[in-house]
Parts: structure tokens; sequence; C-alpha cells
């Protein structure tokens, strides 16, 4: 920091003139009260002159002072100006002052504030915080490091995505994503998830191709602001209702005109995170076939106990049979996962000073995640260029420009010949590694060991996809500084993707078992979004007087949104391994989509100062949306906030250095997705869920084919009333700072209303209709959010900081319109996701065993559970708080960094424990060794012939091996130990990140050309705790996409990962 | 210097106050991709398929477990609780959905569209589908939303109406229909949009008075206290006096050999969840006992040892060591295009011989018993001498031969007669039955669907109640 500011201190002397002649000699040196060190690069100079000198890496200076002058004047940032007589061999001591303390925040638009005089809060996190562990995606990097932000990744698979939740979820459907600002312009950050081939159910599968907020190369950020209450995004409108994250990009302006080469180079090595914990005591079999004798086409566990004999496995083929010991393979499914690799390289060059600046970057990540294969791997290039310079005295033009390529292959997730399934699907005592040869006559298609799945090798191999993006944005941008105190600003932004997306599964026919079988598939598709926006905005900066401080911006935006996707598939092969949609004999399936949205906003905002001690902010914004009926489409919303630094008026600020009350409401509107407002017929199509009857057909009219085309009146019912969802928010806070700023604590408190809120609700079907956008009920979140930071020592050589965050946030789903006593969000056959009103969004809502009056549980005559005739709601989805931190210690050039990230409270759902229990691999599936037992305290209904039903004692036991043991365990048609089995508690501990580093002394690197060198080890996700209930998987994971339905929980996801590796960072 | 300072304020200024738009600018929100509007020529024919994908799909399939010509087979397991009669509220939710928000909805859209416009022979057609389709609902599930269905907005909380008063107003609308002026100018010829008959309107009215005989003979158990057993006597006399009832088939056949248009018993239950469907013994038995040949083009024979080898209801668990190969299994498992029936012609001709029989004409009924058997044997390629049973001057003579021959086309409809009959009195019991004694289902639970989103659907009602018309 101190040699920043040295260079910096050097570019403000550019231009001073040299000292004048008569001149005597006064030397001296500078030191810090604070540690007692010397101070490098203090300003030192000649009151009333401009005549000025820095202090050396000694804090020593020599100045010459003109004859007539007496005075010289020390200054440095972030300390108290000193003005002392002269004399030669002076010492001065400088004492550090909080107010010049204050950061410098980006906020809405782009506009440059001081910290202090925000009514709200603001996080900034820097560029050092972004990439100390190498990340390749900046939003992980930022988990548990800023309040009140629930940052989630969505499995372990390479380029998955991340998804940003702020203060709550305060919509229903559409995005609770913030709105992603780069360098002014807003860019894309949809998720490219279509569910897998030969699936039409979000459940069988899916893809998640990564959400391109994270496509910005961390490497090429300078800094990103966290703006998550309405009054911190107002300006920004309707898109930023659910908060902004506001990324500026390094620029070359520091440089000083000295071009620098910056390389940054990270290795790591991932392996899975968290892997189910198993039983190891029964092997192959099933419950109800065989009376507890190994069955050995089986897919389960629910066979005899390890006895260690050796004994035959899988089918006989060719008159031969494999033989193995009959123990329990611990380390079976950890064995199948290999360890991924990732190479994430960047290269920058940049230069410049105050007046033109370029920065121009090539980043390269590849990575090959921890499934076997390269099946799930990730490549992406980035390349940006920037640049700026100031002409014609009053013009500043700047320009940037992101190229963005991604490659990716994703194993899909869920059911449905899934690379998991087929690894869940094997016994304990079957190795999954020694089936790698998937052409081997044992492990082939037709006598793979269970007829039940598929050998995940020949899943791997033989099914695919690849996604391809090409991805373009930037803006240029005009400044025009007309008067000392107007300036001109215009903004064009653009963000161009195109996508394309081939996937395909090979023909599979076994002559053993149809299970299986398919007839192959090929899909394209293919993506094109684009985003134009523009800002012209006036800013006035107009101070009044010393004391009294005015701007104001007067601003007008255009945003225009297209999409367009088509895809064609088909299904049946006609040639083997070969995947191009000219390879079927049937009717290719087709769709095109094109959509098309503007927004128009005009907005204004006015500051006041006070001495520097109370600011008000006012603000307004009025938008237009097309999505919206033309008499509900244009919505005005203000806000206002404020902020009073009480220290402002105390003398003595040695224990209280600075503090902070701000408060702020404000309003923000949302618009909805196009297309809500009229009703449409669409092209036919029939489904079951499993297969479908699509459009067109060829119908025999006398035996002659006919063509028959058909469309048929759309499930969603338009709504021409719809209104944009409106939120109130407010927010109270106090900012303190004690010793010296040793010690900082920030409390916010808020309280978020959102009324109107739009969500495509089910009607009935009885309606001749399913779904309608709807302006359907209130939603309330509220909360509290305090991040304390401490330096408990600091010194020239060591400096230990810690800091911490706690969030806590209440949602509540306050009413819904009349009729409704819930809504759907999605869920399983089995778990519904729902919310309901006076509870929390993402509730799990079960079948629970029935219960007699007497509050017993009723059986059949199996002595298993019956359901009641309601679902219940057995859980929630949210955390009930949540804890970052981390700490930080610097000696000399070393330095060690980590931070963790706990959250408490919360349910998820989890296939990969529902699974477990299903084929007796789940630990609690050895209760009571498998012995008979009858469910305590339990009844049987007995219905009498007039009617009335009475309930005697059940004397049926739940059976061991031979019977109903398995259906105990599987709440497909009992209630078993009733449905919330599946899910696991959320709440989690876990070490996010560590990294040692070590950067090279200068003293060291001063003979070579190198400036800066920086070697680490770093860390992610290196530890994982999560409570007993929860032996299955990590609780962040989530295969339902990246935004309120992803909490639902996971189906299927590739296990996280824990990585480990090195960077190094080299600047010359 | 300072003149362009002047001009970027005028810019600025007038660029400010452009910004108010105009509303054409803002006008790009209708949908691109979807029709607004369509014709009934395209609507009629989604209409008919919808009806035709779950018949002929899902109600196929529970037909044939609860009427016992089909079974669940070891080795798998995706039917066990059709089986065990151990159903859930949201079990049928889907072909719920296809059919109120599908056809009966794209009916309902081609009714209104053409009755505006006097296009007689489409809105016939719709409403003689619509009510079909209504009256398997009301079957199936005793009270469904009917006059307040299908309103889209002006009805969001549709109520339940009684399966009777379901019956009543169909009765009323296809007498309506009928009754329209196919002559007039402004009725258009459906054409290839009439899936079923091209647009011969003759066979519409044929399948108007065979669905008013199939709905006249479901009165049989309300009305038995009445002189004559059923309301609607006299004018199930005059429609057989008319005698101008479907004699050929109403099917669907608009399939494909592809995964994505094949029909729907053969693309799911047979390619798609494959493993699981096999003959039930009642029926192979029944076969066998009366030495019929319809069993080799019923089912086919077993892929493992070439027999006609059934399984018990509810017996899947107990034969580890078998699979599918193992068994005889339905025809219509492994044909990718096999129709989908509305009405057979042998069905029309059962429907004759038991309204014929309970109106006194045992003569009549044993010709209509006799035609039935033969064109029963005719469609399955058999010699319509093949094989004779003799009518007994029994109601069970006629719903048995009815069961054998709705085998693969008509399962749903054994299922709806058992209700009403109690024929045939062969079926087993379930093995795995979870309800009491020899109880079995007689109706489906109201969709979960409508309850979350319903607040008119009635209380659940036991699986075991029978409909309003049942037995």
């Amino acid at each position: 920091m101190r040699k920043l500011t040295f260079l910096l201190a050097c570019l403000i002397l550019v231009g001073v003139g040299l000292v004048n002649a008569q001149t005597k000699s006064i030397s001296g040196k500078v030191f810090s009260v604070d540690d007692g060190q010397p101070i490098i690069g203090a300003t030192v100079r000649v009151k009333g002159t401009s005549n000025g000198t820095i202090t050396n890496t000694d804090g020593e200076f020599r100045i010459n002072l003109p004859e007539n002058a007496t005075n010289l004047v020390f200054s440095y940032v972030g300390m108290k100006t000193v003005e002392v007589e002269a004399r030669n061999g002076m010492t001065i001591k400088l004492e550090s002052d909080s107010r010049q303390m204050d950061e410098v925040v980006v906020t809405a638009i782009g506009i440059k504030r001081s910290q202090k005089a925000l009514g709200y809060s603001a996080t900034t996190v820097s560029s050092d915080e972004i990439t100390s562990t190498g990340n390749r995606s900046a939003l992980n990097a930022l988990e548990g490091k800023v309040p009140g932000v629930q940052i989630t990744s969505a499995s372990g698979a390479p380029g998955s995505s991340t998804r940003v939740i702020m203060r709550g979820f305060s919509s229903l459907g559409g995005n609770n994503q913030p709105l992603f600002v780069v360098d002014g312009v807003p860019i894309n950050n949809d998720v490219i998830n279509k569910n897998a081939i030969g699936s039409n159910s979000s459940l069988n599968g899916g893809f998640d191709f990564g959400n391109r907020a994270n496509d910005v190369n961390p490497d090429d950020i300078e800094s990103m602001t966290i703006l998550q209450g309405g009054s911190a995004t107002a300006l920004y409108g309707s898109r930023a209702a659910s908060g902004a994250i506001v990324i500026i990009t390094k620029n070359g302006s520091k440089a000083n005109n000295k071009a620098r080469v910056d390389v940054s180079s990270t290795t790591t090595f991932e392996t899975p995170l968290r892997l189910p914990y198993l039983q190891n005591e029964y092997g192959q079999g099933w419950y109800d076939r065989g009376g507890g004798t190994s069955d050995l086409k089986e897919n389960g566990s629910w066979g005899p106990r390890f006895d260690g004999k050796i004994r035959k496995w899988g089918f006989a083929v060719d008159n031969q049979q494999q033989i193995k010991p009959y123990v329990g393979l611990k380390d079976n499914i950890k064995d199948f996962f290999d360890t991924g690799l990732t190479l994430n390289n960047t290269i920058a060059v940049s230069n410049g000073d105050d007046n033109k600046s370029y920065y121009m970057s090539f980043g390269n990540i590849t990575s090959d995640g921890i499934m076997p294969t390269s099946a799930d791997s990730y490549k992406r290039n980035n390349l940006s260029l920037r640049g700026s310079s100031k002409f014609l005295k009053i013009f500043t033009a700047s320009a940037s420009l992101n190229y963005v390529r991604k490659e990716m292959s994703f194993v899909p997730t869920g059911q449905e010949q899934s690379v998991l399934d087929g690894v869940w699907q094997t016994p304990r005592d079957i190795s999954i590694v020694d089936q790698k040869d998937y052409n081997n006559k044992f492990n082939n298609v037709d006598n793979y060991f269970t007829i039940f799945a598929q050998n995940p090798y020949f899943v791997l191999n033989e099914h695919g996809n690849k996604f391809l993006e090409n991805r373009t944005f930037g803006n240029v941008s005009l400044d025009a500084k007309i008067f000392p105190w107007l300036t001109a600003k215009f903004k064009l932004g653009s963000d161009v993707a195109n996508s394309s997306l081939k996937t395909w599964r090979a023909i599979v026919k076994s002559t053993r078992a149809a299970y299986n079988d398919f007839v192959g598939q090929v899909s394209e598709d293919s993506y094109y979004t684009s985003e134009l926006n523009s800002d012209f905005m006036l800013v006035v900066n107009k101070d009044f007087s010393d004391d009294f401080t005015f701007s104001a911006i007067l601003g007008h935006n255009f945003n225009q949104r297209d999409s367009r996707s088509q895809g064609s598939s088909i299904i049946g092969l006609s040639t083997p391994k070969f995947y191009n949609l000219s390879n079927s004999a049937s009717t290719p399936s087709v769709y095109e989509t094109l959509t098309q949205r503007k927004l128009v906003g005009a907005y204004g905002s006015v500051d006041f100062g006070f001495k520097n001690m109370l600011f008000l902010n006012m603000s307004a914004r009025n938008d237009w949306s097309s999505t919206l009926p033309a008499s509900n489409r244009s919505f005005f919303y203000p806000s206002i906030s404020g902020s009073f630094l009480f220290t402002e008026l105390l003398d003595n600020k040695d224990i209280l250095s600075y503090g902070k009350i701000r408060a702020g409401i404000a309003q923000t509107g949302k618009d909805a997705d196009p297309y809500q407002i009229y009703d449409v017929l669409l092209q036919t199509s029939h489904t079951d869920g499993y297969r479908t009857l699509d459009y067109p057909l060829t119908n025999y009219v006398n035996g002659k084919p006919v063509a028959v085309n058909g469309f048929s009146v759309s499930d969603l019912i338009g709504n021409p009333d719809l209104k944009p969802e409106i939120s109130t928010d407010i927010e109270l806070g106090v900012d303190l700072k004690f010793f010296k700023d040793r010690l900082g604590l920030i409390t916010t408190i808020y309280n978020k209303s959102v009324k109107d809120l739009i969500w495509r609700a089910t009607v009935p079907v009885s309606t001749g209709f399913a779904q309608q956008t709807q302006n359907l009920g209130e939603l309330n979140n509220k909360g509290i959010e305090i991040s304390l930071s401490v330096t408990p020592i600091k010194t020239r050589d060591f400096e230990w900081e810690v800091f911490a965050n706690f969030s806590k946030n209440i949602n509540k789903l306050v009413s819904l319109k009349s009729g409704l006593d819930q809504i759907s969000l999605g869920g399983t056959s089995t778990i519904d996701f729902v919310a309901r009103p006076g509870s929390e969004l993402g509730l799990y809502e079960g079948t629970v065993p029935a219960k007699s009056p007497t509050g017993q549980i009723i059986v059949n005559a199996q002595g298993l559970p019956v359901f009641s005739d309601t679902k219940e709601v057995i859980g929630s989805s949210q955390n009930k708080y949540r804890i970052g931190g981390g700490t930080a210690l610097t000696y000399k050039g070393f330095k060690l960094h980590a931070s963790i990230d706990y959250r408490n409270g919360g349910k998820i759902y989890s296939r990969t424990a529902e699974m477990a229990y299903f084929t007796g691999s789940a630990k609690q599936t050895t209760f009571n060794d498998r012995q008979p037992f009858i469910i305590p305290n339990s009844v049987q209904a007995v219905t009498s012939a007039d009617g009335k039903t009475t309930y005697k004692e059940n004397n049926v036991a739940i059976a061991g091996f031979s019977n109903t043991l398995n259906s105990f365990y599987d709440q497909s048609y009992n209630a078993g130990i009733g449905s919330g089995y599946v899910l696991l508690d959320k709440t989690f501990f876990k070490l996010r990140e560590v990294s040692l580093s070590y950067s090279l002394p200068k003293s060291v690197l001063s003979k070579t050309f190198i400036n800066s060198l920086e070697l680490a080890l770093v860390g992610n996700n290196l530890l994982l705790w999560t409570p007993d209930s929860n032996m299955f998987i990590d609780p962040e994971s989530t295969t339902f996409g990246n935004d309120l339905a992803a909490d639902f929980g996971e189906n299927g996801a590739t296990p996280s990962t824990r990585s480990i590796g090195f960077n190094i960072k080299l600047g010359f | 210097m300072k003149r362009i300072k002047y001009y970027l304020a005028a810019l600025v200024t007038s660029v400010m106050l452009l910004s108010s738009c105009s509303d054409s600018f803002f006008n790009v929100n209708t949908d691109p991709n979807n029709p607004a509007v369509s014709t009934p020529t395209y609507v009629l024919p989604s209409a008919i398929s919808g009806s035709a994908y779950v018949m002929g799909g899902y109600y196929q399939a529970l037909g044939g477990f609860w009427s016992q010509q089909y079974g669940q087979a070891s080795g798998a397991s995706q039917w066990i609780e059709w089986e065990s009669y151990n159903l859930t509220e949201d079990g049928f939710d889907r072909q719920f959905s296809t059919i109120y928000s599908g056809s009966l909805e794209d009916y309902e859209n081609v009714r209104v569209s053409s009755a505006a416009t006097a296009n007689w022979k489409f809105y016939t057609i719709a409403t003689l589908m619509q009510a079909y389709t209504f009256q398997v609902m009301a079957d199936l599930y005793d009270q469904v939303p009917f006059t307040e269905a299908l309103k889209g907005l002006n009805n969001l909380q549709p109520k339940y109406d009684k399966g009777e008063l379901v019956y009543d107003s169909l009765l009323a609308r296809i007498d309506v229909a009928i009754s329209k002026d196919f002559s007039a100018p402004s009725a258009q010829a459906p054409g290839n949009a009439d899936v079923i008959f091209g647009g011969d309107m003759k066979s519409w009215i044929q399948f108007a008075n065979t669905l008013k005989l199939k709905i006249y003979l479901r009165y049989v158990n309300v009305d038995a206290n009445l002189p004559n057993g059923n309301r609607y006597n006299d004018k199930m006399v005059a429609l057989l006096a008319e005698n101008n009832f479907l004699t050929s088939d109403a099917k669907f056949t608009a399939f494909k050999d592809e995964t994505t248009g094949g029909n729907p018993f053969w693309n799911t239950f047979g390619d798609r969840l494959s493993g699981n469907v096999v003959a039930n013994n009642t029926m192979i038995n029944f076969l066998n006992d009366n030495n019929d040949p319809r069993i080799s083009k019923l089912y086919n024979a077993a892929a493992t040892g070439g027999q006609f080898l059934g399984i018990d209801t509810g017996d899947s668990k107990n034969n580890p060591s078998l699979t599918i190969s193992n068994y005889a299994t339905p025809t219509l498992l492994s044909d990718h295009t096999a129709p989908v029936y509305f009405f057979s012609k042998e069905e029309a001709l059962f429907l004759i011989a038991e309204a014929q029989f309970r109106t006194g004409n045992t003569g009549s009924a044993a010709t209509a018993f006799n035609d039935g058997i033969k064109a029963s044997l005719v469609s399955l390629n058999l010699s319509d001498t093949a094989k004779r049973y003799t009518f007994d001057g029994t109601i069970k003579s006629i719903i048995i031969q009815k069961w054998v021959a709705a085998t693969n086309k008509r399962s749903l409809e054994s299922f709806f007669d058992y209700n009403r009959t109690g024929y045939p009195d062969n079926f087993a019991k379930s093995k795995t039955s979870v309800l009491n004694d020899n109880d079995r289902p007689k109706r489906l639970f109201f969709p979960s669907s409508e309850r979350k989103s319903n607040a008119n659907t009635p209380k659940k009602v036991a699986l075991t109640v029978p409909v309003w018309w049942a037995k």
C-alpha cells in the first residue's frame, strides 16, 4: 500500500516546479505514531509554494527551503496532515486519520461515491481476495465473504453454475439473481441447462453449462462491489430488484507509463469432497427375492451378510463365471472417481496514466473433472482488450471488448442411464473400476452384472455431449466535461453469445433384459442471446460552499434483450455410433423460439452533503417495459437514503474513530417475462412423462398416408391484467470503527416487502388451462447482517487480520391471492416443494404415516405404515443463519489466508440418499441387523360391516430379508419411515479457502527484470463438516437450476470437489 | 470550444426529452413462436389425438390390469401398485391434465369457434368426441368439473358436478349436435382433419347412436326399481329400432413407427418401460379352457419356451427366477402403430346385444352376440367360424365376450363393465391387494393437482366406493 502511495505521490508531483535557487537544505525523517515505523512516500511540501518532495524508503527526506518560507506541511494518505516549522534534522510523527481512510465505492450506474456518504451498505471485494486461490469463478471466490449474500455452487462438475442470492428470495418466479454489471454495463447471466436428452422431465437428468456471470476472468477484475438493498440499486432499475454486483475491471491507468506484464498461473487437483458413507456389512441381493441369498443380477445390497467366502458373481458367459470373495469394498465408489486437474493461466499487459491507458489480457482455463474420461471437462479462453483516452480537453473515450470461448462436456445428472445411477446401484461387494473395460464380455451391455442398471463406464464413453459458446461483451463510452460542474456521459454496451449444444446417446440393445434398451438419439441445439444497453446521463457536481456539497444525475436507459434458440433431434439411429441428424429413419423433432423484450428507464438522483457529516440522497426512476400490458407498462419508484457521521462531532477519536448511522427506504419495480399476456396455441405434443406423441402425424386414409398437423390451446392462460412487482425496502445501519480503525463493525438491518409477486401459478386443469402468470401475493424478507473486522496485531513486518460476518434472513410469504392455500415450486412425485402463506418459501411437503385418533401409527397388512390422507410440511429448505469469516496473517513476504463458511439450518432433498436407501447401501438400512421388527406403537385399522373403523394392536413385523424390508426404506407406495428420510440437514461448515503465499522481496528482484513474484499453495473447499444426519452429500449441491427451485436439492449431482494446488503470480 | 459545449448541452436535453416512447415501440410482446388463433382444422385432430393418447395409453393399461387381461411380470415392478390397488392421489394427474387442459379444452375451442361460424360438421364432431371423453372421466372419477369447466379466466375454480348431471347434459349435447344442419354452406368439410371418419357425417351419427346406447346402459343399476329398469328404456327401444349404430371401428390410426409418434401403449409400456406387462392368467385360462384361437392373436407366446404362460394378479414377486421372457405378452406391446379404439365394431354389437336382451328381444340379442364374436375374430384375422360361443340368455355371457374382445382394444371399458354388471365373475383376488377381503377399486382418487389448485375438489373418496351407476 505504501509503495503504491509512493507511486501516486510521484505522479502528483509531476509538474511541480524546480525549487528556487536561494534556499537552504533541510533534512528529516517521518514516522508513524501507530507503529513507530518510518513512513515511505509521505509528501513534504513547503507551505505557500508548490515545492515538495517525498520521503524515501527509510522515511527520510531532504528539501530546499526558500528564504521567505518557514513551515513544512507533511501529509500522507490516511494520516492527518501536519504543519511544522522547518529545521534541519527534524523528526515528524503522523497519526492516522480515519476520515481520510474513507473508501470510494462504485455505486449504481457506475457513480463513484465516498463510503461515508452512503445511506446503505455496500461491500467491496478487492482483486486480491478474488484471486487468492486461483478460482476459475469470481463468484465462487466470494463464498462466505459478504454478509447477506448466499453463494452456492451447484456441483463439482467443471464449469457448473454458481447461484447468488442477496437478502433472501424476493421473487417467486422470474429471477432472484442479482444484476451483474461489468464496467457499467449489465451482462447476461443466463444458465444453459437444458434437460437431458431423451427426457422431458427435469427429474430425469439435466445439464448445467454454467451461469454466464462466471465467464468473467477473475484475473481481470479490479474490484467487485456488492449492492444489496433497494436504496443501493434503485438507479439500476427493475433488473437489479434482487441486488447488483458491480464489477470493475483492471485498466492500465495506474501503470505510470511503465508497461507492465502480469502472469498468473494456477494448477489445482480436485478430489471428491464428500462421498456417501455406506454400509459394508451386506452385499448383493434384493429384499424379496431369494430369501436372503445372493441374487447375482440385482442392483442392491439387500443380500446376505458378508462372510468372506469366494463366490461367483455376475452372469455366466460362454460357460464361464467370475469369482470373488464376498466382502464389502469400502472404497468401491471412491475408487471410481479420478483426480481432476485444472490449469488456470492469465497473462495481462497494461500501461497508462491519468490521461490514457490500455489493458489486454488472455486467460485460459482447462479443467477435467473427477469423473473418469473427459466427459466432464471445461475449457475457457478469455480475451480482454480495453483502453481509454482523453482528448480535446473535455472528452474521455473508452472502450472495452471481452471475448469468451467456452467448450464444455457435462455428465448428465438424475435418472435414466446416468453415470451416478450406475454407481449408486453397484452392490457393496462389487468393484466398479474392475468393470472399466465395458467391452469385456462380462461387463458389456448384454452381460453387465445387473439387468437393472447400466455400466457407468459405458454411459461415460458412449453417451456424450458437447457445448460450445462464443461470447462477446463490451462497451464504448464517451464522457464530456461540458462545464466544470457538468459532465455528460454516454455508454453503449452489448453482450452477444452464440452457443451450440450437441448431445447424443448410443443405441443400447441387450439380449438379456430390455430395461435399458434405447434406440439411440442425437440432438443439436443452438442458442443466441443478445443484449443491448445504453445509458445517457448528465452528472452535476456543484458544491455551494465547503460545508454544503451537491451533486445530481439525470439519466436515460435503454435495454433490449433478444434471444433465439433452435433445435432438432432424432430418436432411433440407423448406423450405430454415428451421431448426425441425418442418421435416422424417423421424423426429426424441431423447434424454434424467439424472444424480445425492451425496457426504457428515466432516472434522476440528487445528493446533498453538509459539513462532511450529513448526507442525503434522493432518487427516482420510471421504467417502461414491453413485457407488461400497455396499461401497466409504466411504473415509477422512488428512494431516499441518508447518513450521519456522528464522530465528526467528537473531539477525541482515539477509541471511536469512525461512526456512521445510515438509513434508507426505496422502492423497486420488476417486470415479467415476455409473452405472458395473450393466449396462444402450440403445435401439439402429448406426453405421459415417458414418451411423446409429436405432431405432425401421418394418418392413413384408404391406405394412403396423409400428413396431419395440429395446434393445441396452450396450457398457459394469458393475463391481460398483469402488473409489475413492486418491492419496498427499508434499511438501517451503523458503521463503527474503534481504536484507530483496528476494530470495525458494520451492522445492517433491513425489511423488504414485495407486493404483487409475479409467478406462473398453477390453475386447476379443469379450467382448460394449467398455468397463468399472476400477481398473486406478498413476500417479506427481514434480516440482519453484521460484519466485524479486527486487526489484533499490526507492526511493520507482521500483521494479523480477522474478519467475520453473520447473516440472518427471515423470509415469509405473507399472503397469497384468495383461493390459494399454497403454491407449488417444484419437487418430485413423493416430495413437493411448496410455499405457504405465513411461512418461508421452499417448504418440503411429503407423505407422512397415517395416525389413529390416539396418535398411533397405522400400518397395513404387511406391517408397513400407510399414508396419511394429506401430505404435510416436513421441513424447510431455508438456512436459519450463516456465518462467514477468515483470517490473514502477513509476515514480511509471507501471507497465510483462510476463509470459512458456516450455514445453519434447513433441509435439502437428496436423490443420492434416496438411492442409497433404495439399494440398501445406506448405513441406516442395517437397522436391527435387518431382522424382522414391529413398528413400535403401531395399529391396524379394522373396518367392520357397518363401516366403522376401529384399531387393533399391530403384530405384523416388517419382515427382514424375506420381504417388505426394502419397502420400509422406499416411500413410493407406503409411508415407511416417513418421507423425511430423503431430506438431509443442510447445515454445514466448510473450510473454503486456504492460501499460503510468499512474495519475493524487492531487494532480491531488483537485479532482475522481474518486478514482483508471488508463489502460493492454494486450496478450495478443503474441509466439509456436516451433522451426523447427513452421511451422503455436500448440502450445497443442486441440480435444479440457478434460482429458487435450486434450493430443493440434488437429483444426482456430481459430488463437489476439494481442490489443492499452487499458484504463481509474476509481474515484470 | 464553447460552441461545442452548447451543442452538447442541446443534444443532451433533446435526447432526454425524447425518452418518452410511443406504444408501438413496446409492442413486441406478441409471441412470435406460437399463433394466437388457429382453425378447427388443426385443433380438432389435436383434441382427438389427446383423447386417444390417454385412453390408448395409461387408461388402456390400467383397464388391462384391473380387468385381468394384463399382469405385472416378475423381475420388474413398475405396475405392482396398480395390482395391489395401492394408488396415490397423484398417480393419474398427468392423464387428467392431458384430458382436461388438452383434449377437452381443444374440443371446446373447436365447439366455440365453429358454433360462431355455423361450421356444423366440425361442431358436431368436437361435441361428440368431447362427450365421449367427458363420459370416461365421469366414469373414472364419479364427480368431475363439467358445467363450470373449460371456462378459462371466467372460472378459475370450477365446481365438481355429479356424474348423473354430467350424463344428462351429455345426452342433451349429443342430441343438439346431431340435429345440426350439415348441408349449410357454412359447414366446412372436415376432410383429413377428421382423423377418425375422414369427415363422413353418417359415421358420426352412428357414433352418436352407439355412444347414446353405451350411456343408456349405464343406468341399469341406478334405475333397477323402475318398471322397465331404465329411465331411457323407451329411447333405447327406439334407438334399437332405428338400428343405425357403428358398423365399423371408430379408431385413431395416425401413428408412426417412431419413438415420438408411435402407439402410446407400445411406446411407453412396451418400449420405454419394457419388461413389465405380461398376460394375466385369468384371461389366459379362459382362452385355454375354451380353446379359443384368439389367444395367439391377443398375446405373443413367451420368448423363452414358446408357451402362453400368464401370471396371477399380484404374483410378480413370487417367481424371482422368471422375467418377461418367460411369459406370454400382449400383442399390443409390440405393435408400434396399433390403432386406439374409441369403439370397435364388436363392442357396438355387444352393446346392441345387451340392449336387445334388456329390452326383451333375446333373439336379436343372440344375433348381435354372434355377430360380435364374429367381428372380434375377423378383426384378429381369424376365420369368422373359428370359434363359437353360445349365447345362454344371460348378461354374463355377453359381458364375458365383450371382455375377451376388449383385450388390447378397450380394456378400460371392461373395467367399467365389471363395475356395472359384476362380470366377468372369474376375477382372481390380487395376491398383493391392500384392500380388505375381495374389495376391488371402483374409481380413481380425485387428482392431487386439482386438490392443490382447486378448492372445490371434493373430499377424498376410497377407491372401493362405486361410482354413481356402479354396483
